[in-house]
Parts: structure tokens; sequence; C-alpha cells
């Protein structure tokens, strides 16, 4: 480094910095032999909370009006989790083929999403990851033979994050209920679940601290009445019982996901 | 990859091909094609492979380099550990679409792929034989990929070419010593042992898993899809197994469908069946590799090209 | 190169040149395909082998995309659909265009095209069909217009396709042959080969309601084998770089029939194979 050239426009830090001390609490050998911290059972999702329609009343009344207003939008909590997502579309297409329609998800961290630093507010890889991971998990619910020459995109901000395989899953769960919103023919709704694999245990919608301790993660977005996995991630390592084992429990918990947002859009129709 | 619009004829001949057990080109559902592999034919990198799947010269062909770097570290990074870290590339040179920002989806995708195989413990590779010292300098091993040609089942190759390059990678020795600075406080330093004979190889090289992908087609499922098989594909999905038979990771790719989860699971199983194969064919492949690298002049452009 | 200037004649025939040399200073001979003229001095505008047809001198690249001629048989992909008309992929310069008006309606009579006809263009070629056609005229612009006008030509089914460069296949008197395995392949001028599975003349005829049809017909694993077999060859003879007919794929398929046709690409038994192939294809010559 040319420490001998002084920049003096900026104010100059010091030239070595000292990272902040922490009081590391010790965990023990089974972090989760007296439960959990927030005290959920292991295959206990957090509690959700889903709303379709717009973020803010006031701009519902003139979405009839505008057509800027999104087609379709939805808030969807799970814990400390908070994501919102906008639906435009179908609408005419740039890319997309005469046969079928194409499915685009744009996903992005508010800058204060992320408990660690602040986001920067140009979109990162790992955004751009994230958007075709969604785009992938959720195309194959649409019925997009029935919109040729037209495209459909889904707009997720995620406002809190906690814990990235349960954000995605959180995402997932809500560009599912704007799409619905949005009145998009779809085979089946799409719910999403996480799990982390601690020790030997696999531990369902980890927040950040457990998905830190954990050795592996595992997404899985599922159409229960369809029976078919839209998109698998496995981050790490396992044996293929636990791979198993952790594809039975986490259809079974996007089954019980899909049944809270039925429920919801069910109660909202009426 | 989907640029590819076959009609409705071949659709049909190629899926009930699938179904029956007989695909297009001769094959079974599990077999797959011929697979070459160089290494070690580029001097400037700590390790290289080019690895093609594929018949007569032509196929998806993956160039993979190794490029070790010394990182200071900052707060928040591990205190004790290396990195590794992924970069795929397509080049416009394997497909036309892949011109300008035409590729970019895709070298997201394997990119991401790539680093959730080889980016953390569960590539086998022993991050901790990568710190220099702790809290201030450790090694980064940058694997970037250069996807020279398409024909069908990119991630296989892939995965091939940065497990042959990561073990064909050799760093150099690096020396630490204690040196009291003016205050009297002990300090570490480090040096980097310029000797290209002092070398040593990647700690943990061999537990380095491979992918095998899988494309459902009709009502069963192929591996090592061809370029056209891909574009009939409803589904897709990346599986990593480790010579020891665990599973390192699973992606689901772009695709119209998901899998029924009964498919998945037997997806999963047939995965170790074929991954146990793969790694017999990889280290007969690799061996033979090595040695003509070793009985080759000092890299030229002709031996870069050698049998390819 | 060097220019014999002191006689003047050369030598025009099996020359291989590179862009830019001078092929003869002769002011007698005529510029032809591929090359360029500054004063009396011909030059090369392409790397390829001289040939020269009494006074004119032209230069056949080893490499080039397909010239279409008017009367060629071509196997094309239908890229888009048009108002009357389909383009169509034919490996060549530009999309070859195939209108409305030259294709063959079903129902085998000549009738006119009515508007309904037009309304379901998709119902009889859609984008990815594959078609062999016939170059019919070229347009003004250089593109290819094809032609469907006859029982054989069509929508192509039952089989797969494979590409080869186009100057591999020969121009000849016919482009459809029944192999005696009873695999159909339809050689495109274009370089563009279609393998399927023998279906008789009879029984096309009596299909001719169903001409645009996308339906398969059941094909058992013998047929499938035969046509691998036959697809992993065309590629063989590709890859050797020999010209491409009946007798050819024959012979290859000939020789191949003591490996199964997954291994028939392997190197080793390629190899082997281009040896007797090779070997064959000289003597017959």
């Amino acid at each position: 480094m040319a420490a001998n050239i002084i920049d003096r426009r900026r104010i100059n830090g010091p030239q070595r910095s000292v990272e902040p001390l922490y009081t590391h609490v010790d965990a023990a050998a089974d972090p989760f032999a007296s439960g959990r911290g927030d005290g959920r059972a292991l295959d206990q999702v957090r509690p959700i909370f889903v709303k379709t329609g717009p973020l803010s009343a006031h701009r519902s009344e003139s979405a009839l009006s505008s057509a800027a207003a999104a087609s379709g939008a939805a808030f969807y909590e799970q814990g400390k989790i908070r994501v919102s997502c906008a639906v435009y579309g179908p609408r005419q297409g740039r890319r997309s083929s005469a046969r079928m329609g194409s499915f685009d998800c744009d996903f992005r961290y508010a800058p204060f999403a992320c408990s660690w630093k602040r986001r920067s507010h140009v979109k990162g890889a790992d955004e751009r990851e994230i958007s075709l991971m969604l785009e992938h998990a959720i195309a194959p619910a649409i019925r997009l033979e029935a919109y040729p020459k037209a495209c459909i995109d889904a707009y997720v901000t995620v406002i809190e994050s906690d814990g990235k395989a349960a954000t995605i899953a959180a995402a997932i769960n809500c560009i599912s209920a704007a799409l619905a919103d949005a009145g998009i023919e779809m085979y089946d709704s799409v719910a999403a679940c996480s799990m982390g694999l601690t020790g030997a245990r696999w531990v369902a919608d980890c927040a950040q601290p457990e998905e830190d301790a954990a050795s592996c993660s595992m997404l899985i977005a599922y159409m229960p009445s369809a029976d078919e996995v839209t998109y698998i991630l496995q981050h790490g390592k396992t044996t293929p019982e636990q791979t198993d084992q952790a594809v039975q429990t986490c259809t079974n918990m996007c089954a019980r996901v899909y049944a809270v947002i039925c429920r919801y859009l069910q109660d909202s129709l009426e | 990859m989907a640029s590819l619009i076959l009609s409705p004829a071949e659709q049909d001949y190629i899926t009930q091909g699938v179904e029956r057990g007989f695909r297009a080109d001769g094959r079974g559902g599990l077999d797959r094609r011929e697979v070459t592999l160089r290494t070690n034919m580029i001097s400037q990198a700590n390790g290289s492979a080019r690895c093609r799947t594929g018949y007569l010269g032509a196929g998806t062909d993956v160039l993979v380099g190794i490029k070790a770097e010394v990182n200071s570290w900052t707060a928040g990074e591990p205190e004790d550990k290396g990195a590794i870290v992924c970069n795929v590339e397509c080049s416009p040179s394997a497909a036309q679409e892949f011109e300008g920002r035409g590729a970019e989806e895709l070298n997201v995708e394997l990119t991401q792929l790539l680093d959730r195989i080889l980016g953390g413990p569960q590539s086998g590779i022993d991050l901790g034989k990568l710190c220099i010292i702790p809290k201030q300098a450790y090694w980064v091993l940058h694997v970037d990929a250069l996807v020279l040609d398409v024909k069908g089942s990119i991630t296989d190759t892939l995965v091939w070419a940065a497990r042959a390059a990561l073990l064909a990678a050799r760093l150099p020795r690096v020396v630490v010593e204690s040196v009291a600075d003016e205050d009297g406080n002990m300090q570490s330093e480090f040096d980097v042992v310029d000797d290209a004979e002092d070398q040593i190889s990647l700690e943990g090289a061999d537990n380095l898993p491979l992918a095998v992908t899988f494309s459902q087609i009709g009502k069963r499922y192929v591996v090592d899809a061809s370029e056209q098989e891909e574009a009939v594909a409803q589904a897709r999905v990346t599986v990593a197994v480790s010579p020891q038979m665990e599973i390192c990771a699973i992606q689901k790719g772009a695709a119209l469908r998901g899998f029924a989860p009964s498919l998945l699971t037997e997806i999963l199983h047939a995965a170790r069946t074929i991954a146990r194969e793969e790694f017999a064919r990889f280290k007969a492949v690799f061996d033979a590799a090595n040695k003509a690298t070793a009985a080759d002049e000092p890299s030229t452009g002709s031996t870069f090209l050698g049998e390819f | 190169m060097e220019v014999d200037t002191e006689t003047q004649v050369m030598d025009v025939t099996a020359r291989i040149v590179t862009p830019g040399s001078a092929i003869t200073s002769d002011p007698g001979f005529i510029r032809g395909h591929g090359t360029f003229g500054e004063g009396p001095t011909i030059y090369s505008s392409v790397a390829g082998v001289i040939e020269r047809i009494n006074k004119l001198v032209s230069v056949r690249s080893l490499k080039q995309r397909y010239g279409g001629e008017i009367g060629d048989i071509v196997v094309g992909r239908i890229t888009e659909v048009a108002a009357k008309r389909w383009r169509v992929d034919v490996n060549s310069r530009q999309d070859g265009v195939l209108l409305l008006s030259s294709i063959n309606l079903p129902g085998g009579i000549q009738r006119r095209k009515s508007e309904s006809d037009e309304l379901q263009m998709r119902t009889f070629f859609s984008e990815g069909d594959l078609v062999f056609a016939e170059v019919q005229s070229y347009f003004a612009d250089g593109a290819l217009s094809l032609h469907t006008r006859s029982i054989q030509y069509g929508k192509l089914r039952n089989g797969t396709f494979v590409a080869v460069f186009p100057q591999l296949v020969p121009r000849s008197r016919t482009h459809f042959h029944t192999l005696p395995c009873g695999v159909d392949v339809v050689l495109g001028v274009n370089g563009y080969i279609w393998i399927s599975k023998h279906v008789s003349a009879a029984k096309v005829e009596a299909n001719a309601e169903h001409i645009y049809s996308d339906k398969n017909e059941p094909i058992s694993d013998e047929e499938r084998e035969s046509i691998a077999r036959v697809a992993n060859c065309v590629q063989l003879l590709n890859r050797l770089y020999v010209k491409i007919t009946e007798t050819s794929i024959i012979f290859a398929y000939e020789e191949s029939l003591g490996h199964a046709p997954k291994d028939l690409l392997a190197l080793d038994v390629a190899a082997e194979l281009a040896h007797s192939v090779t070997g064959r294809l000289r003597q017959q010559s």
C-alpha cells in the first residue's frame, strides 16, 4: 500500500482497524437439547401472516384508473421475515415466444434488511441468483402456455430477513399469494419451506443464528395438490438418508404452509 | 440453451425413446458420452484442466483455471480459514446467444452451482489449511471456468473440469515466522517460497465431489442429456456426490415442470449408483491425462489443444 | 504465392490458395466465385481450392455456407410464421421463404387458397417444424423461395435430425433414399439430413389427408436402433469429411454392424471404422 501518499481531500481513518469485541455465547454440543430459543418445536414453522393487495390502502383506490399499478400484490410475514411482492402482467412481453409466456422475477433486499451490514442498493450477485431460483421455483406452477407472447413479472422486496433459506422460502410463498391475487392461471400454488441440519437433527425454518450453526440447509418448493417438487436446493453435506428424510419432512411442512396460504386466500375472497 | 426449438415429431421421438430406454444416439437412459480430459496445460495458473463430454471432437467443452492469491483478513470473515471463489463464464464461441449479455443468466446459475459445490466444507477441501496466519492472511483459490462449447449437460462437465483442476493444482509453500516489531510485540510474518519445485497439493482434494445431472423427459429421466434432449426436458436436477457417497449439494434448474417426490427419491438413489461409476472413470481419465501432461513438452498452443 | 509472370500460364488446377494470393495475371482468364481482380491479375478472396472450367477461374472454399440453386432438394426448419409465408432456416445466408401458395393443402386436389387457410397456417407448419422442400426460385434479395408441391415433400416425421457440412452432400438425381436396413434418409443439399423409419410410398399416399400431422407412427426398438446407427454413421462421415451419399452411408452402416450404436462415436471405434470405410470408398472409386 502506498502509505506515503496522503489523501488530504478525505477524512483519513486510522491505518489499522480493530475488530469490535463480541462476547461469544458458547454453543453447547446439542443446542436444541432443551428446545429452540423461541420455544418452537423442531419441525415448527414460525407464525405466518399473509395479506394480498397493495401495501398501502391509498394506492388501491387508484388501482382501477392507473395502468401503472400492479396486477397483484402480497405481503408475507414469517416470524421476523417480512417480504412484499408485486406482480405485473400478463402483459406484452419483450422476449417471450409465440408458444408460451415467460415469467421473470426480480428479487431485492432492502438496504436495511440484513443483520450484518447495510446492503448496497446496487443489485448483488446473490440477489441475481435468488431471482433465478424464484423463477425456477414458480414457473412450473404457472400455466404459461395459456399466455402466449405475454410476460409476467414479479418484483420481490425483502423488508427484513432472518435466515437466508427461510427468506427465500418466504419469497416463494409471497409470490404465490401475489400471483393468486393477480388472477393468473396456475396449476397449483407453490409453498416453500426450509430446514437446517444441526448435528444430526433437521430443524425447520431456521432463524439467522440457527442457520449459522447449521452445517447444511435444504430448501424445497412444493405443489401439494399436483404432488410436484418445483424446486430443491441443498447447500452442505448430508448422508443420503438425511436427504431422504429432509425431502419428506420438508414436503410435509410445505403442505402445512400451503394450507395457511390457501385459507387466507379463501377468506379474503369471501 | 433453451433457444433450440424442435418440431413436435422430434420431441415425440426423443420422449418415446427415453421412455423405452433407447435414446436418439443409441444410448440407454443412464449411459454417458465419452469424456476427454487434459490437465495443467496453462502454465500461468496454479492448476488447470480442460474437460469435454461428447463424441468425435465435438461436445460440451469446459476449461477451468485455478489461481491462488493471498488475501489480507478483514473483520467479518472467518478467522482461520481460506476461501474458494468460483466464477463461470460462457464464451460466445460456444453459442451465438451467449454474445453480449446473453449468457448472463446462465453464468449466474452455473457460478452459484459451482460455488454451492466447492465454496464450503462440503467440497472436502480443508479450508483451514488455506489459512496462512489467523486473522491476518489467507489463501483465496479462484476457480474460473470458461465454457467453450455447449452440446448439452454443462454442469457435469463443469464439475469434472473443476475437480480435475483442483486435484492438479499446486500451491507455493509459505514460511511463517515470528518477528518482534519496534515496540517489542511479537508479530507473525510470512514469505511465499518462489520455487516451482517446492509446491504442495491441496489438502482434501481427493474428497471433492462430482455432479450428476438428471433430466426428466416424459415419465423417465436420463443423465448426460444432449442438447436436443435438454430442449425437451421438463425438469432438471443436479446432485453432487462425494467419494464417500454423501450428498454435497442439490440444485434444480430451470424447467417447465417439477418432480414428483417419489421420482426425486429415486433420482437421489440413482445419483449414488452413477457417482460410484463416475469416480472410477474419473480416476482412470485423470491418471491418463496426468501421464500425458508429464510426457509433453512445455505447454504451447498445440499441447493446449492437444487431442482436443 | 508467386505468380509466374514469365509464361503467364499457370497450372490452376489442384492448388490451395489463401485470401489475397494472386492466382494468375493472364488476361485470358475470367474471374469466378471466390476471386477478385485488380487489373489483369486475379486474386483469391477465400481460402480454398482453385477450380477451372475453361477460362473461368473460381476458388471453392473448403468450408462455406449453403448457397442455393434452383432445383435443390433441401431440409429446413421453420423459424417464423409470417403473413402468407413461413421463414425457413436452410443453413444459408438468409432464411428461405415458403409461400402459402407453394404448399399442397390437405385434400390433395389443387384448390384455391382461402382466407381460412391463411388463418390456420400454424396447423400446416409452425415454428420448429422440419420441412422437406425444393428450391423453386430466388427472390430479388437473394432469399430462396421453396415449394413442397409434391407428395414426397412436406413435413418430416418419425425420426431424427443431423446437420453436416453442406459441401459434403453432392447434388444428385435423388435425395430421398430407402436404405436396405429399413431406414429412410433425406439428404438435404444444404447439409441438413433427416433419418427416419421407412414408411412405404403407398402408405404416404393413403395418408394424404394427414400430411401435416405431428404424430409419429409407432417405432419399435429395432427401428430405433437402425435409425441411431445410421445417424451416428452420418456424423462419423461428416467428421471424416467424406462425401455423404447413399453408398457411403451404406458402407459405414455395414462396417459398423460389429458394434453397438452407442459405441460408434467413441474414439477408438470411430478410428477403426474410419479406416475401413475410407478404404472401401477408395476401392470403389
